[in-house]
Protein backbone atom coordinates (compact mmCIF):
# COMPACT_ATOMS: atom_id res chain seq x y z
CA UNK A 1 0.00 0.00 0.00
CA UNK A 2 1.40 3.35 -0.98
CA UNK A 3 1.84 5.77 1.91
CA UNK A 4 -0.32 8.81 2.02
CA UNK A 5 2.64 11.11 1.50
CA UNK A 6 3.61 9.16 -1.60
CA UNK A 7 0.08 9.59 -3.01
CA UNK A 8 0.19 13.31 -2.58
CA UNK A 9 3.66 13.52 -4.11
CA UNK A 10 2.66 11.52 -7.15
CA UNK A 11 -0.63 13.44 -7.61
CA UNK A 12 -2.78 10.37 -7.01
CA UNK A 13 -6.43 11.33 -7.29
CA UNK A 14 -8.30 8.25 -6.27
CA UNK A 15 -11.97 7.99 -5.75
CA UNK A 16 -12.16 10.57 -2.97
CA UNK A 17 -11.71 13.38 -5.47
CA UNK A 18 -14.82 14.17 -7.60
CA UNK A 19 -15.79 16.82 -10.05
CA UNK A 20 -18.25 19.52 -8.89
CA UNK A 21 -21.89 18.66 -10.02
CA UNK A 22 -23.47 20.45 -12.97
CA UNK A 23 -26.16 22.64 -11.21
CA UNK A 24 -27.86 23.68 -14.45
CA UNK A 25 -28.95 20.11 -15.07
CA UNK A 26 -30.37 19.92 -11.56
CA UNK A 27 -32.27 23.13 -12.10
CA UNK A 28 -33.71 21.75 -15.32
CA UNK A 29 -34.82 18.63 -13.53
CA UNK A 30 -36.37 20.69 -10.77
CA UNK A 31 -38.29 22.77 -13.31
CA UNK A 32 -39.55 19.64 -15.04
CA UNK A 33 -40.63 18.15 -11.74
CA UNK A 34 -42.53 21.33 -10.85
CA UNK A 35 -44.24 21.36 -14.24
CA UNK A 36 -45.18 17.70 -13.87
CA UNK A 37 -46.57 18.32 -10.41
CA UNK A 38 -48.66 21.23 -11.71
CA UNK A 39 -49.95 19.07 -14.54
CA UNK A 40 -50.76 16.29 -12.11
CA UNK A 41 -52.62 18.71 -9.87
CA UNK A 42 -54.57 20.06 -12.85
CA UNK A 43 -55.48 16.53 -13.91
CA UNK A 44 -56.54 15.68 -10.36
CA UNK A 45 -58.80 18.76 -10.19
CA UNK A 46 -60.29 17.95 -13.59
CA UNK A 47 -60.99 14.40 -12.49
CA UNK A 48 -62.57 15.63 -9.27
CA UNK A 49 -64.76 18.05 -11.20
CA UNK A 50 -65.74 15.38 -13.68
CA UNK A 51 -66.63 13.00 -10.84
CA UNK A 52 -68.67 15.71 -9.10
CA UNK A 53 -70.52 16.52 -12.29
CA UNK A 54 -71.24 12.88 -13.05
CA UNK A 55 -72.46 12.30 -9.51
CA UNK A 56 -74.85 15.23 -9.85
CA UNK A 57 -76.06 14.01 -13.25
CA UNK A 58 -76.69 10.55 -11.81
CA UNK A 59 -78.31 11.65 -8.58
CA UNK A 60 -80.78 14.00 -10.24
CA UNK A 61 -82.73 11.41 -12.27
CA UNK A 62 -82.22 8.80 -9.53
CA UNK A 63 -83.75 11.17 -7.03
CA UNK A 64 -86.67 11.87 -9.36
CA UNK A 65 -87.08 8.14 -9.98
CA UNK A 66 -87.13 7.38 -6.28
CA UNK A 67 -89.59 10.21 -5.66
CA UNK A 68 -91.99 9.06 -8.37
CA UNK A 69 -92.06 5.53 -6.99
CA UNK A 70 -92.52 6.83 -3.45
CA UNK A 71 -95.36 9.08 -4.58
CA UNK A 72 -97.07 6.29 -6.52
CA UNK A 73 -96.97 4.00 -3.48
CA UNK A 74 -98.02 6.67 -1.01
CA UNK A 75 -101.72 5.90 -1.22
CA UNK A 76 -104.20 4.00 -3.37
CA UNK A 77 -104.71 5.63 -6.74
CA UNK A 78 -106.75 5.15 -9.87
CA UNK A 79 -105.23 2.93 -12.59
CA UNK A 80 -104.78 5.93 -14.88
CA UNK A 81 -102.68 7.65 -12.20
CA UNK A 82 -100.48 4.56 -11.89
CA UNK A 83 -100.03 4.46 -15.66
CA UNK A 84 -98.98 8.11 -15.69
CA UNK A 85 -96.54 7.45 -12.88
CA UNK A 86 -95.07 4.47 -14.74
CA UNK A 87 -94.68 6.67 -17.81
CA UNK A 88 -92.71 9.23 -15.83
CA UNK A 89 -90.62 6.47 -14.24
CA UNK A 90 -89.85 5.10 -17.71
CA UNK A 91 -88.70 8.57 -18.80
CA UNK A 92 -86.31 8.81 -15.85
CA UNK A 93 -84.91 5.36 -16.63
CA UNK A 94 -84.34 6.45 -20.25
CA UNK A 95 -82.41 9.46 -18.98
CA UNK A 96 -80.19 7.20 -16.91
CA UNK A 97 -79.57 4.92 -19.87
CA UNK A 98 -78.62 7.92 -22.01
CA UNK A 99 -76.25 9.04 -19.29
CA UNK A 100 -74.49 5.67 -19.25
CA UNK A 101 -74.17 5.87 -23.05
CA UNK A 102 -72.63 9.33 -22.70
CA UNK A 103 -70.17 8.00 -20.16
CA UNK A 104 -69.21 5.21 -22.54
CA UNK A 105 -68.71 7.63 -25.43
CA UNK A 106 -66.84 9.96 -23.09
CA UNK A 107 -64.45 7.13 -22.38
CA UNK A 108 -63.55 7.00 -26.06
CA UNK A 109 -61.39 10.06 -25.50
CA UNK A 110 -57.76 9.12 -25.39
CA UNK A 111 -58.30 5.95 -27.33
CA UNK A 112 -56.92 5.54 -30.82
CA UNK A 113 -58.50 7.92 -33.33
CA UNK A 114 -61.09 6.34 -35.62
CA UNK A 115 -59.50 4.56 -38.56
CA UNK A 116 -59.74 5.76 -42.13
CA UNK A 117 -62.83 3.63 -42.68
CA UNK A 118 -64.75 5.31 -39.85
CA UNK A 119 -66.91 8.11 -41.20
CA UNK A 120 -69.96 9.91 -39.95
CA UNK A 121 -72.63 11.30 -42.25
CA UNK A 122 -73.72 14.81 -41.34
CA UNK A 123 -77.07 14.31 -43.09
CA UNK A 124 -77.82 11.20 -41.04
CA UNK A 125 -77.06 13.01 -37.78
CA UNK A 126 -79.19 16.01 -38.71
CA UNK A 127 -82.09 13.79 -39.73
CA UNK A 128 -81.96 12.07 -36.34
CA UNK A 129 -81.92 15.42 -34.57
CA UNK A 130 -84.91 16.65 -36.57
CA UNK A 131 -86.83 13.53 -35.60
CA UNK A 132 -85.88 13.85 -31.95
CA UNK A 133 -86.77 17.52 -31.54
CA UNK A 134 -89.96 17.51 -33.57
CA UNK A 135 -91.55 20.22 -35.73
CA UNK A 136 -90.30 23.79 -35.15
CA UNK A 137 -93.85 25.15 -34.87
CA UNK A 138 -94.37 23.06 -31.74
CA UNK A 139 -90.95 23.14 -30.12
CA UNK A 140 -89.31 26.33 -31.35
CA UNK A 141 -86.32 24.21 -32.42
CA UNK A 142 -85.28 24.29 -36.08
CA UNK A 143 -82.83 21.70 -37.37
CA UNK A 144 -81.53 22.57 -40.82
CA UNK A 145 -81.67 19.31 -42.69
CA UNK A 146 -80.76 20.94 -45.98
CA UNK A 147 -77.05 20.75 -45.16
CA UNK A 148 -74.82 19.17 -47.82
CA UNK A 149 -74.45 15.45 -47.32
CA UNK A 150 -70.84 15.31 -46.28
CA UNK A 151 -68.84 12.71 -44.46
CA UNK A 152 -66.51 13.60 -41.68
CA UNK A 153 -64.02 11.33 -39.97
CA UNK A 154 -65.48 9.95 -36.79
CA UNK A 155 -68.09 7.84 -35.11
CA UNK A 156 -71.70 8.40 -36.21
CA UNK A 157 -73.05 7.95 -32.69
CA UNK A 158 -70.51 10.41 -31.28
CA UNK A 159 -71.38 13.06 -33.89
CA UNK A 160 -75.14 12.67 -33.41
CA UNK A 161 -74.93 12.62 -29.63
CA UNK A 162 -72.56 15.59 -29.52
CA UNK A 163 -74.89 17.71 -31.66
CA UNK A 164 -77.92 16.54 -29.66
CA UNK A 165 -76.32 17.57 -26.37
CA UNK A 166 -75.51 21.02 -27.74
CA UNK A 167 -79.06 21.57 -28.98
CA UNK A 168 -80.49 20.36 -25.66
CA UNK A 169 -78.21 22.75 -23.84
CA UNK A 170 -79.39 25.58 -26.08
CA UNK A 171 -83.02 24.71 -25.34
CA UNK A 172 -82.42 24.82 -21.60
CA UNK A 173 -80.78 28.21 -21.90
CA UNK A 174 -83.27 30.04 -24.08
CA UNK A 175 -86.03 32.34 -22.87
CA UNK A 176 -89.36 30.53 -22.51
CA UNK A 177 -90.66 31.77 -25.87
CA UNK A 178 -87.26 31.80 -27.53
CA UNK A 179 -85.99 29.69 -30.40
CA UNK A 180 -83.07 27.41 -31.11
CA UNK A 181 -81.72 26.98 -34.62
CA UNK A 182 -79.13 24.63 -36.03
CA UNK A 183 -78.19 25.59 -39.57
CA UNK A 184 -75.40 25.51 -42.10
CA UNK A 185 -73.84 28.88 -42.58
CA UNK A 186 -71.35 30.42 -44.94
CA UNK A 187 -67.82 30.04 -43.59
CA UNK A 188 -65.95 33.09 -42.24
CA UNK A 189 -64.21 34.89 -45.05
CA UNK A 190 -60.62 34.84 -43.87
CA UNK A 191 -60.87 31.51 -42.13
CA UNK A 192 -62.78 29.74 -44.87
CA UNK A 193 -61.63 26.27 -45.61
CA UNK A 194 -63.01 24.60 -48.71
CA UNK A 195 -62.75 21.28 -46.91
CA UNK A 196 -64.93 22.46 -44.02
CA UNK A 197 -68.63 22.85 -43.38
CA UNK A 198 -69.81 25.29 -40.70
CA UNK A 199 -72.84 24.63 -38.54
CA UNK A 200 -74.26 27.21 -36.17
CA UNK A 201 -76.44 26.55 -33.14
CA UNK A 202 -77.93 29.74 -31.80
CA UNK A 203 -80.25 30.54 -28.90
CA UNK A 204 -82.45 33.58 -29.27
CA UNK A 205 -83.06 35.30 -26.99
CA UNK A 206 -80.79 33.64 -24.45
CA UNK A 207 -81.84 33.33 -20.82
CA UNK A 208 -78.39 34.43 -19.63
CA UNK A 209 -76.88 36.55 -22.43
CA UNK A 210 -73.21 35.85 -22.95
CA UNK A 211 -73.25 32.87 -20.58
CA UNK A 212 -74.96 30.16 -22.59
CA UNK A 213 -71.80 28.56 -23.94
CA UNK A 214 -69.25 29.96 -21.52
CA UNK A 215 -68.09 26.57 -20.27
CA UNK A 216 -67.63 25.14 -23.73
CA UNK A 217 -64.26 26.72 -24.28
CA UNK A 218 -63.18 27.44 -20.69
CA UNK A 219 -60.67 25.32 -18.92
CA UNK A 220 -59.63 25.29 -15.30
CA UNK A 221 -62.55 24.51 -13.06
CA UNK A 222 -63.62 26.56 -10.10
CA UNK A 223 -66.31 25.92 -7.53
CA UNK A 224 -68.68 28.09 -9.54
CA UNK A 225 -68.27 26.07 -12.74
CA UNK A 226 -68.85 22.79 -10.94
CA UNK A 227 -72.22 24.06 -9.76
CA UNK A 228 -73.36 25.14 -13.21
CA UNK A 229 -76.24 23.15 -14.56
CA UNK A 230 -75.44 21.17 -17.70
CA UNK A 231 -71.67 21.38 -17.33
CA UNK A 232 -71.15 17.65 -17.72
CA UNK A 233 -73.35 17.45 -20.80
CA UNK A 234 -71.62 20.43 -22.38
CA UNK A 235 -68.16 19.02 -21.79
CA UNK A 236 -69.31 15.62 -23.04
CA UNK A 237 -70.60 17.25 -26.24
CA UNK A 238 -67.27 19.01 -26.73
CA UNK A 239 -65.31 15.77 -26.24
CA UNK A 240 -67.53 13.78 -28.57
CA UNK A 241 -67.25 16.37 -31.31
CA UNK A 242 -63.50 16.59 -30.81
CA UNK A 243 -63.37 12.87 -31.61
CA UNK A 244 -64.85 13.79 -34.97
CA UNK A 245 -62.32 16.53 -35.49
CA UNK A 246 -64.90 19.30 -35.04
CA UNK A 247 -63.69 22.72 -33.94
CA UNK A 248 -65.95 24.85 -31.74
CA UNK A 249 -66.10 28.65 -31.43
CA UNK A 250 -68.48 30.72 -29.34
CA UNK A 251 -70.10 33.96 -30.52
CA UNK A 252 -72.33 36.12 -28.32
CA UNK A 253 -74.43 39.18 -29.01
CA UNK A 254 -77.33 40.88 -27.26
CA UNK A 255 -79.82 39.03 -29.44
CA UNK A 256 -78.38 35.56 -29.40
CA UNK A 257 -75.70 33.27 -28.05
CA UNK A 258 -74.27 30.98 -30.70
CA UNK A 259 -71.68 28.27 -31.12
CA UNK A 260 -70.02 27.70 -34.49
CA UNK A 261 -68.92 24.19 -35.39
CA UNK A 262 -66.31 23.66 -38.06
CA UNK A 263 -66.59 20.19 -39.53
CA UNK A 264 -63.77 18.94 -41.73
CA UNK A 265 -64.77 16.75 -44.61
CA UNK A 266 -63.14 13.36 -44.87
CA UNK A 267 -60.84 12.84 -47.84
CA UNK A 268 -61.59 10.05 -50.31
CA UNK A 269 -59.11 7.39 -51.31
CA UNK A 270 -58.51 9.28 -54.55
CA UNK A 271 -57.75 12.53 -52.71
CA UNK A 272 -61.13 14.23 -53.22
CA UNK A 273 -63.62 15.13 -50.49
CA UNK A 274 -66.60 13.08 -49.27
CA UNK B 1 -97.68 26.80 3.93
CA UNK B 2 -96.31 28.42 0.80
CA UNK B 3 -93.12 27.04 -0.70
CA UNK B 4 -90.96 28.32 -3.55
CA UNK B 5 -89.06 25.54 -5.35
CA UNK B 6 -85.99 26.59 -7.34
CA UNK B 7 -84.88 23.60 -9.40
CA UNK B 8 -83.69 23.52 -13.01
CA UNK B 9 -84.36 19.85 -13.75
CA UNK B 10 -87.93 19.79 -15.09
CA UNK B 11 -88.72 16.29 -13.84
CA UNK B 12 -87.50 16.98 -10.32
CA UNK B 13 -89.24 20.35 -10.24
CA UNK B 14 -92.54 18.86 -11.35
CA UNK B 15 -92.24 16.00 -8.86
CA UNK B 16 -91.50 18.33 -5.94
CA UNK B 17 -94.49 20.51 -6.75
CA UNK B 18 -96.85 17.56 -7.09
CA UNK B 19 -95.61 15.99 -3.89
CA UNK B 20 -95.81 19.21 -1.90
CA UNK B 21 -99.30 19.97 -3.20
CA UNK B 22 -100.36 16.48 -2.21
CA UNK B 23 -99.15 17.25 1.31
CA UNK B 24 -101.31 20.41 1.24
CA UNK B 25 -98.47 22.84 0.75
CA UNK B 26 -98.96 25.61 -1.82
CA UNK B 27 -95.95 25.29 -4.13
CA UNK B 28 -94.60 27.68 -6.74
CA UNK B 29 -91.67 26.60 -8.91
CA UNK B 30 -89.04 28.33 -11.02
CA UNK B 31 -86.05 27.03 -12.98
CA UNK B 32 -83.26 29.48 -12.22
CA UNK B 33 -82.00 32.09 -9.77
CA UNK B 34 -83.13 35.14 -11.71
CA UNK B 35 -86.71 33.89 -11.82
CA UNK B 36 -86.46 32.99 -8.13
CA UNK B 37 -85.49 36.51 -7.13
CA UNK B 38 -88.32 37.95 -9.22
CA UNK B 39 -90.82 35.56 -7.65
CA UNK B 40 -89.66 36.37 -4.12
CA UNK B 41 -90.12 40.06 -4.96
CA UNK B 42 -93.68 39.48 -6.09
CA UNK B 43 -94.86 37.07 -3.40
CA UNK B 44 -94.46 35.95 0.20
CA UNK B 45 -93.18 32.49 0.95
CA UNK B 46 -92.85 30.57 4.18
CA UNK B 47 -89.84 28.62 2.95
CA UNK B 48 -87.63 28.31 -0.15
CA UNK B 49 -86.25 25.02 -1.49
CA UNK B 50 -83.17 25.94 -3.51
CA UNK B 51 -81.06 23.58 -5.63
CA UNK B 52 -77.32 24.23 -5.61
CA UNK B 53 -76.76 23.46 -9.28
CA UNK B 54 -78.60 25.97 -11.45
CA UNK B 55 -78.03 27.54 -14.86
CA UNK B 56 -76.54 31.02 -14.93
CA UNK B 57 -75.93 31.61 -11.23
CA UNK B 58 -75.57 28.72 -8.82
CA UNK B 59 -77.69 28.26 -5.72
CA UNK B 60 -75.01 29.67 -3.41
CA UNK B 61 -75.03 32.97 -5.34
CA UNK B 62 -78.81 33.11 -5.29
CA UNK B 63 -78.91 32.47 -1.54
CA UNK B 64 -76.30 35.12 -0.85
CA UNK B 65 -78.13 37.68 -2.99
CA UNK B 66 -81.45 37.00 -1.29
CA UNK B 67 -79.88 37.46 2.14
CA UNK B 68 -78.08 40.62 1.04
CA UNK B 69 -81.43 42.04 -0.05
CA UNK B 70 -82.91 41.34 3.37
CA UNK B 71 -84.98 38.28 2.49
CA UNK B 72 -85.13 36.28 5.70
CA UNK B 73 -87.37 33.46 4.46
CA UNK B 74 -85.94 30.11 5.59
CA UNK B 75 -83.94 28.44 2.81
CA UNK B 76 -83.31 24.72 2.46
CA UNK B 77 -80.68 23.87 -0.14
CA UNK B 78 -80.65 20.67 -2.19
CA UNK B 79 -77.41 19.23 -3.47
CA UNK B 80 -76.41 16.23 -5.52
CA UNK B 81 -73.04 16.11 -3.79
CA UNK B 82 -72.15 15.00 -0.29
CA UNK B 83 -69.14 17.28 0.04
CA UNK B 84 -68.75 18.83 3.47
CA UNK B 85 -67.48 22.10 2.04
CA UNK B 86 -70.78 22.44 0.11
CA UNK B 87 -72.71 22.32 3.37
CA UNK B 88 -70.34 24.74 5.05
CA UNK B 89 -70.49 27.10 2.10
CA UNK B 90 -74.28 26.91 2.02
CA UNK B 91 -74.58 27.74 5.69
CA UNK B 92 -72.06 30.55 5.29
CA UNK B 93 -74.08 32.21 2.52
CA UNK B 94 -77.22 32.10 4.63
CA UNK B 95 -78.97 28.80 4.01
CA UNK B 96 -80.79 27.36 7.01
CA UNK B 97 -80.58 23.70 6.13
CA UNK B 98 -79.12 21.25 3.62
CA UNK B 99 -80.42 18.04 2.08
CA UNK B 100 -78.52 15.72 -0.25
CA UNK B 101 -80.14 13.98 -3.20
CA UNK B 102 -81.58 11.43 -3.34
CA UNK B 103 -83.63 12.13 -0.26
CA UNK B 104 -86.68 10.62 1.37
CA UNK B 105 -89.53 13.00 0.84
CA UNK B 106 -90.67 12.55 4.42
CA UNK B 107 -87.35 13.99 5.50
CA UNK B 108 -87.82 17.00 3.21
CA UNK B 109 -91.26 17.60 4.70
CA UNK B 110 -89.97 17.29 8.27
CA UNK B 111 -87.16 19.74 7.57
CA UNK B 112 -89.55 22.22 5.94
CA UNK B 113 -91.84 22.05 8.96
CA UNK B 114 -88.89 22.47 11.30
CA UNK B 115 -87.70 25.53 9.38
CA UNK B 116 -91.08 27.21 9.55
CA UNK B 117 -91.40 26.43 13.26
CA UNK B 118 -88.19 28.21 14.24
CA UNK B 119 -88.94 31.37 16.17
CA UNK B 120 -92.48 30.27 17.01
CA UNK B 121 -92.11 29.20 20.62
CA UNK B 122 -95.63 27.95 21.06
CA UNK B 123 -95.00 24.93 18.88
CA UNK B 124 -92.55 22.25 19.88
CA UNK B 125 -93.54 19.57 17.43
CA UNK B 126 -95.56 19.20 14.24
CA UNK B 127 -98.80 20.14 16.03
CA UNK B 128 -100.13 23.70 15.99
CA UNK B 129 -102.32 24.47 18.99
CA UNK B 130 -104.60 27.23 20.14
CA UNK B 131 -106.73 26.36 23.14
CA UNK B 132 -108.64 23.14 22.42
CA UNK B 133 -107.90 23.37 18.70
CA UNK B 134 -105.04 21.26 17.31
CA UNK B 135 -103.73 20.92 13.77
CA UNK B 136 -101.30 18.06 13.24
CA UNK B 137 -99.12 19.01 10.29
CA UNK B 138 -97.62 15.53 10.06
CA UNK B 139 -100.85 13.57 10.07
CA UNK B 140 -102.83 16.41 8.42
CA UNK B 141 -105.54 16.06 11.02
CA UNK B 142 -107.54 18.74 12.82
CA UNK B 143 -108.88 18.09 16.33
CA UNK B 144 -111.16 20.15 18.51
CA UNK B 145 -111.48 19.05 22.14
CA UNK B 146 -109.69 15.82 21.12
CA UNK B 147 -112.35 15.01 18.54
CA UNK B 148 -111.32 14.86 14.89
CA UNK B 149 -112.86 17.60 12.75
CA UNK B 150 -113.34 16.79 9.09
CA UNK B 151 -111.98 19.55 6.87
CA UNK B 152 -111.37 19.87 3.14
CA UNK B 153 -107.90 20.51 1.74
CA UNK B 154 -108.66 24.20 1.28
CA UNK B 155 -110.09 24.54 4.79
CA UNK B 156 -106.98 22.79 6.13
CA UNK B 157 -104.62 25.22 4.37
CA UNK B 158 -106.67 28.18 5.52
CA UNK B 159 -106.79 27.01 9.12
CA UNK B 160 -103.08 26.14 9.12
CA UNK B 161 -102.18 29.64 7.97
CA UNK B 162 -104.45 31.26 10.55
CA UNK B 163 -102.95 29.08 13.29
CA UNK B 164 -99.40 29.92 12.20
CA UNK B 165 -100.34 33.58 12.65
CA UNK B 166 -102.68 33.13 15.58
CA UNK B 167 -103.59 36.25 17.56
CA UNK B 168 -102.35 38.52 14.75
CA UNK B 169 -104.42 39.99 11.91
CA UNK B 170 -103.86 38.39 8.53
CA UNK B 171 -104.62 40.37 5.39
CA UNK B 172 -107.02 38.95 2.83
CA UNK B 173 -104.31 39.14 0.19
CA UNK B 174 -101.95 37.06 2.33
CA UNK B 175 -104.62 34.46 2.94
CA UNK B 176 -105.53 34.28 -0.72
CA UNK B 177 -101.92 34.01 -1.84
CA UNK B 178 -101.07 31.26 0.60
CA UNK B 179 -104.15 29.17 0.10
CA UNK B 180 -104.95 29.67 -3.57
CA UNK B 181 -101.64 30.89 -4.97
CA UNK B 182 -100.78 33.79 -7.28
CA UNK B 183 -103.93 33.37 -9.31
CA UNK B 184 -106.15 34.18 -6.31
CA UNK B 185 -108.28 37.29 -6.25
CA UNK B 186 -108.27 38.48 -2.67
CA UNK B 187 -111.35 40.61 -3.31
CA UNK B 188 -113.34 37.53 -4.24
CA UNK B 189 -115.86 36.28 -1.70
CA UNK B 190 -114.39 32.77 -1.91
CA UNK B 191 -112.28 33.61 1.13
CA UNK B 192 -115.39 34.66 3.06
CA UNK B 193 -117.18 31.48 2.06
CA UNK B 194 -114.40 29.27 3.40
CA UNK B 195 -114.08 31.37 6.54
CA UNK B 196 -117.76 30.77 7.17
CA UNK B 197 -117.26 27.02 6.67
CA UNK B 198 -114.49 27.06 9.27
CA UNK B 199 -116.52 29.15 11.69
CA UNK B 200 -119.30 26.56 11.58
CA UNK B 201 -116.78 23.83 12.40
CA UNK B 202 -115.33 25.83 15.30
CA UNK B 203 -118.72 26.38 16.93
CA UNK B 204 -118.33 24.37 20.19
CA UNK B 205 -117.92 26.51 23.30
CA UNK B 206 -114.39 27.46 24.15
CA UNK B 207 -113.20 27.02 20.57
CA UNK B 208 -110.90 29.58 19.00
CA UNK B 209 -112.74 32.22 17.07
CA UNK B 210 -112.05 33.64 13.64
CA UNK B 211 -112.63 37.36 14.01
CA UNK B 212 -113.04 39.77 11.13
CA UNK B 213 -110.56 42.64 11.30
CA UNK B 214 -112.16 45.54 9.46
CA UNK B 215 -110.28 46.74 6.38
CA UNK B 216 -107.59 44.11 6.99
CA UNK B 217 -108.75 40.54 7.00
CA UNK B 218 -109.10 37.97 9.73
CA UNK B 219 -107.46 36.80 12.91
CA UNK B 220 -107.74 33.56 14.84
CA UNK B 221 -107.95 34.15 18.58
CA UNK B 222 -108.78 32.18 21.69
CA UNK B 223 -112.48 31.91 22.43
CA UNK B 224 -114.05 34.38 24.93
CA UNK B 225 -114.61 31.65 27.53
CA UNK B 226 -111.32 29.93 26.90
CA UNK B 227 -109.09 29.45 29.99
Amino acid sequence: MTAWSDRVRTGWRGRSFKRAPDTSALEDLEGQARALRAELERARRELQTFASSVVHELRTPLSALSGEIELALLRDRAPAAYREALGRIADRVSELIELTTDLTLYGMRGQDAPGPSSHASLAVSLARLAERFGPPAMTGVTIGTDAPDVSIPGDQQALTRGLTLLVEHAIRHRQPEGSVRLRVTAPDGAASDPRAVTLVIDTSPPRFPGRTWRHLEASGETEDTVNTSGLFRLRTAARLLQLCGVTLRVHSSKESDAVHLLLHRAPTETGGLR
Amino acid sequence: MRVLVVEDDPATRDLLVRRLEEELFRADAVADGVAAEARVDSGTFDVIVLDVVLPGHDGFSVCRRLRTRGVDTPILMLTGRQALHDRVRGLDVGADDFLAKPFAFEELLARLRALTRRGRTRTLDAVLRLGPLELDQHARVVRLNDAVVTVTATEYRLLEFLLLHAETPVARGQLAGHVWGDRADYKSNVIDVYISYLRKKLKPAGSPVIRTVRNVGYTLTRGSDAP
